[in-house]
């Protein structure tokens, strides 16, 4: 795990070698001062010595001075670094979160991608942060005050040598209890945060059924037994300081007593005696932050693994090759070379041959395609129907290479989609997804990213074609409009409007319209279908819609249900001979009747 | 040396309290809300009160413990003597250690019952607001009210606080031991200490400004993050994976270069209040020493003096530290009590649609049109 994470560690290699020199330089430095104190006072006060004091005193002014220096540049290495090493990795989980499939996307789930990419990073950049200032140093001021110790008097260690394991003990038998406590806590802080998220997405629901004195019920109790749990674990962790400072001021008694026969033996001084109690302190302090850092990083692990699963994750659809290539950490699969370097699509012809398909990342399951077998010639108006779960998005997602087939073929141009560059495959089918977004920035900047050449003319003409002109216009900065975050700042309809023409823009031989036009009224619609008809005569378009009204003019109209083709035909044909298509229609029409 | 308080990680739910640095708006009135959360507990709060003077008293009585100790028994060789008063030193080690343990059990169930009280009342009432309020703000945004925020006010009340006036008793004690011992040695003191201070709080000033800006590019970064993830399948089907890994650069490095600037200045206070301590250290040894030798000090009050000056950046740090934890807390409480001021959904009475037919588009200002009569 480290091995791999030492990797993104990059350019600051150097730097995170020089770190424990320069916490070694600085701990010597800030150590020497309790035993340079005590030869002060032992050797210079009795003798009256006031050269050698003011000799030693500037010695500890220029140590605490170096100690300084290095203790400084130390914390700008780790700030560096940690903040570099979080930069490197957040941009190769970037780059390798892109490069997924939406399957990849699927398993994950955007949200976790998003913990892992923000709070996953900033949890392994605080620990590398802390390692570098602490990790090193507290193990060496714990060997250096020892030394230190022992030089001032070997026999007044001893004690040192029985508080330090009784200190080791107390923490380890602490931490070993607040370990299990602590996942209890944490079961608990995700069932909390479960109901919370769970409530704000099905808040609807939630209040259509009344359900808030039941939701209140159950999040009252989960949160008490957080809190019973929190305080639990709370209270054995407030223990360590108590029996911290119990061990210290033990062993500090004990040294002022042994030290005391000593010092009236003369065998030790005054001063040594009180440098002495400082190396306890130092000492004991040093236990306590070596076992910090143990618990910090135990907890950074969590972190570290989820970040290596996603860096881990091969992208299940790339170009051909670079399955094989070892890919660069920041190399998309874009860049990797294309099979086959001058394939292109001319026509926009589609074919479908015996796919089957199921959804890997929800496991083993059933299959969501069955024996597809279709042929779509170019410029054909095809629209695609059936009910929910029969399987239309899943079709036309495996021409752009969205999800691959489970065997098979579909082929484009009569080419197997797979052997097309992705790049070249993507760039001329135009998709608008059933779960559209768009992006902050005007409609214009939003619009160009299906074209980033597009001259102002293009960029009307798609807006006129998909309907969007004449609303773009009526907003006083027209196409210079900012969208806001999402989106936000345009309707339902206007933002589908928006989303057809970003994708008209690409010019593209195929079109897929994922129910893209749910939320346009049915006579903008029909605009919208008019100017394509005039417009985009030479683009195969294939559509998945609701509303009968939407595809009875398509020139062929594909039935699915269940994953399977039951009919294919115009509207006029299905309508005379095909049960699955009439039941579809007529259910629309009883809708009708009592709407009207 | 800051580290020493330092309480072993427990685990929490956000990205901790580093995270957030917002200035709270009204400090007065978000504290006195939060005070309402603690219920009787608020009572128990004058015992951890008295419990922290009397474990800061005790932590800042040992060392001067060492002046009687050297002065009287170990240098005249009294070990009768000395056994007696060690078992003094003893009882107030006791009594400082058995404050500092039910101090720390205090806070944290009243940090604890707090944090669950107000996550409960946030949660009651969340699911009374009106479903626009749910519109219009992201569920990310809810969900930190939830964990951040509580999180970070339960922290404040768990550990900073008490660290924050453990801080502030053990400078103000320290300097009064140091006066007490030697008003002398304490003027030397006491103008290092003067610019330990200065540099601080100049030093925090500075670490301020380029905290925002780091913050600020932070909420840039995490924005661009996930409006990038949550779009990612349509920067997929745009085939747009390029340009947006190149603009995640931009934003990545302008947040790494003023992330590490910030790092940097919060991070040094550290070995600058430390060695700063330990020139003091080293300086009144000097004229401790000279003092000795010329009889103006006898050996005991200056060992404890010594002590006193080691480590006397420490609180400075400590209260530094703690305070930035405190308003992020209060900021995020802020937060949280925002939320709970929206205006609940009022329900006063049933609605009935009859024959009403809404424009299609979509649109928010869809015209409603009443359908012809019957």
């Amino acid at each position: 795990m480290i091995k791999k994470l030492w990797s993104y560690i990059g350019n600051y290699k150097l730097l995170i070698i020089l770190s424990p020199l320069c916490v070694m330089l600085d701990v010597v430095c800030e150590l020497s001062m309790p035993f340079l104190m005590g030869k002060l006072v032992d050797k210079g006060i009795p003798t009256l010595n006031l050269q050698y004091i003011i000799q030693v005193g500037i010695l500890m002014i220029g140590l605490a001075l170096v100690a300084m220096l290095f203790g400084s540049i130390n914390h700008k290495l780790a700030a560096e670094v940690s903040q570099g090493f979080a930069a490197n990795l957040r941009q190769a989980l970037f780059d390798q979160v892109q490069s997924f499939s939406f399957s990849n996307i699927d398993t994950f789930s955007t949200a976790s991608l998003v913990t892992r990419l923000t709070n996953d990073v900033t949890q392994l950049q605080n620990t590398l942060l802390m390692s570098m200032r602490l990790l090193t140093r507290a193990p060496l001021m714990l060997i250096c005050a020892l030394v230190f110790a022992i030089a001032i008097n070997a026999k007044l260690a001893i004690i040192l040598f029985i508080a330090i394991p009784v200190l080791v003990a107390g923490i380890w038998l602490i931490v070993g209890q607040a370990e299990r406590f602590f996942k209890a806590v944490q079961a608990k802080i995700d069932a909390v945060n479960g109901t919370v998220e769970e409530n704000l997405i099905g808040i609807r629901v939630v209040k259509a059924f009344v359900r808030e004195p039941h939701e209140k019920t159950k999040f009252k109790k989960s949160s008490d037994e957080l809190s019973d749990t929190a305080i639990r674990a709370g209270n054995l962790v407030v223990t360590i300081m108590p029996i911290m400072l119990l061990v210290l001021n033990g062993a500090t008694i004990a040294v002022i007593w042994f030290g005391g026969h000593m010092v009236g033996n003369h065998q030790l001084g005054t001063g040594e005696l009180v440098g002495f109690i400082s190396y306890v302190m130092l000492i004991l302090m040093s236990v306590l932050m070596v076992s910090t850092i143990l618990m910090m990083l135990a907890r950074a692990r969590a972190s570290a693994e989820r970040i290596i699963e996603v860096l881990d994750t091969t992208p299940d659809i790339a170009d051909k090759q670079s399955d094989v290539a070892p890919r660069a950490v920041a190399d998309l699969p874009v860049n990797a070379e294309a099979p086959s370097e001058e394939l292109a699509i001319q026509h926009g012809a589609i074919e479908f041959r015996h796919v089957d398909f199921k959804y890997t990342a929800t496991g083993k399951g059933e299959n969501v395609l069955t024996d597809i077998n279709l042929t779509i010639q170019p410029g054909e108006f095809v629209a695609l129907v059936g009910g929910t779960g029969s399987g239309k998005s899943t079709m036309v997602s495996l021409i752009p290479r969205l999800y691959d087939v489970s065997d098979g073929q579909v082929l484009v141009d009569g080419v197997d989609v797979r052997d097309y560059k992705l790049a070249t495959l993507r760039s001329s089918i135009g998709v608008v997804l059933q779960n559209n977004v768009l992006f902050s920035g005007t409609i214009r900047e939003n619009l160009m990213w299906g074209n980033a050449a597009a001259t102002q003319k293009e960029i009307e003409e798609a807006a006129q074609n998909a309907q969007a002109h004449d609303f773009i216009m009526s907003f006083p900065n027209g196409y210079d409009t900012d969208l806001g975050q999402g989106g936000v700042n345009v309707s339902g309809g206007q933002k589908q409007r928006l989303c057809i023409a970003r994708a008209l823009l690409k010019k593209p031989h195929i079109l897929i319209l994922d129910d893209s036009t749910s939320a346009v009224d049915s006579a903008t619609e029909a605009k919208i279908r008019a100017s394509f008809r005039e417009n985009l005569k030479d683009t195969t378009i294939l559509t998945i819609a609701q509303r009968i009204s939407s595809v009875q003019e398509a020139d062929k109209i594909i039935v699915l249900d269940d994953g399977r083709i039951v009919g294919i035909g115009t509207h006029a044909e299905l309508l005379a001979n095909n049960p699955a298509y009439q039941a579809i229609c007529a259910s629309q029409m009883e809708g009708v009747v009592v709407n009207g | 040396m800051a580290e020493q308080q330092q309480r072993p990680i427990v685990p929490t739910r956000g990205t901790g309290p580093s995270m957030a640095f917002q200035k709270p708006k009204n400090v007065g009135a978000t504290i006195r809300r939060i005070l309402a959360y603690f219920g009787a507990s608020k009572y128990a709060l004058i015992v951890v009160c008295i419990m922290l003077i009397i474990s800061t008293g005790s932590a800042l009585a040992g060392s001067y413990f060492l002046k009687p100790l050297v002065n009287n028994y170990i240098i005249p060789g009294n070990f009768t003597g000395l056994a007696g008063a060690l078992a003094v030193l003893a009882g107030i080690y006791l009594i400082g250690v058995v404050a500092s343990y039910f101090q720390g059990r205090i806070m944290v169930t009243i940090g604890q019952k707090t944090a669950n009280l107000m996550r409960k009342n946030l949660f009651e009432v969340m699911q009374d607001l009106p479903l626009r309020f749910f519109d219009t703000h992201t569920h990310g945004e809810l969900m930190s009210r939830f964990t951040n925020d509580i999180d970070n006010v339960e922290m404040a009340i768990e550990q900073s606080v008490v660290q924050l006036i453990a801080g502030a008793l053990t400078f103000v004690g320290t300097l009064v031991m140091m006066l007490v011992l030697s008003p002398t040695l304490f003027a030397v003191a006491a103008v290092i200490l003067a610019f330990m201070i200065f540099l601080s709080i100049n030093l925090s000033k500075k670490s301020t400004g380029y905290y925002r800006a780091q913050q600020k590019s932070l909420g840039e970064l995490n924005g661009y993050i996930e409006e990038m993830v949550d779009g990612l399948k349509v920067v997929k089907v745009f085939g747009h994976e390029q340009v947006t890994s190149s603009e995640f650069a931009g934003l990545n490095e302008e947040f790494r270069s003023s992330a590490a600037t910030a790092t940097f200045l919060s991070g040094v206070v550290m070995p600058l209040m430390g060695n700063l301590s330990r020139v003091c250290y080293a300086t009144v040894a000097i004229v401790g020493g000279v003092l000795a030798i010329t009889g103006h000090l006898d050996t005991g009050s200056l060992v404890a003096f010594l002590q006193y000056s080691y480590q006397v950046g420490q609180p400075i740090n400590q209260v530094t530290n703690q305070l930035s934890v405190v308003l992020a807390a209060l900021a995020g409480a802020e937060r949280i009590f925002q939320v709970m001021d929206q205006q609940a959904e009022v329900n006063d009475g049933a609605v009935t649609l009859v024959n009403v037919t809404y424009a299609e588009d979509g649109t928010e200002d869809g015209t409603i049109v009443e359908a012809p009569g019957y």
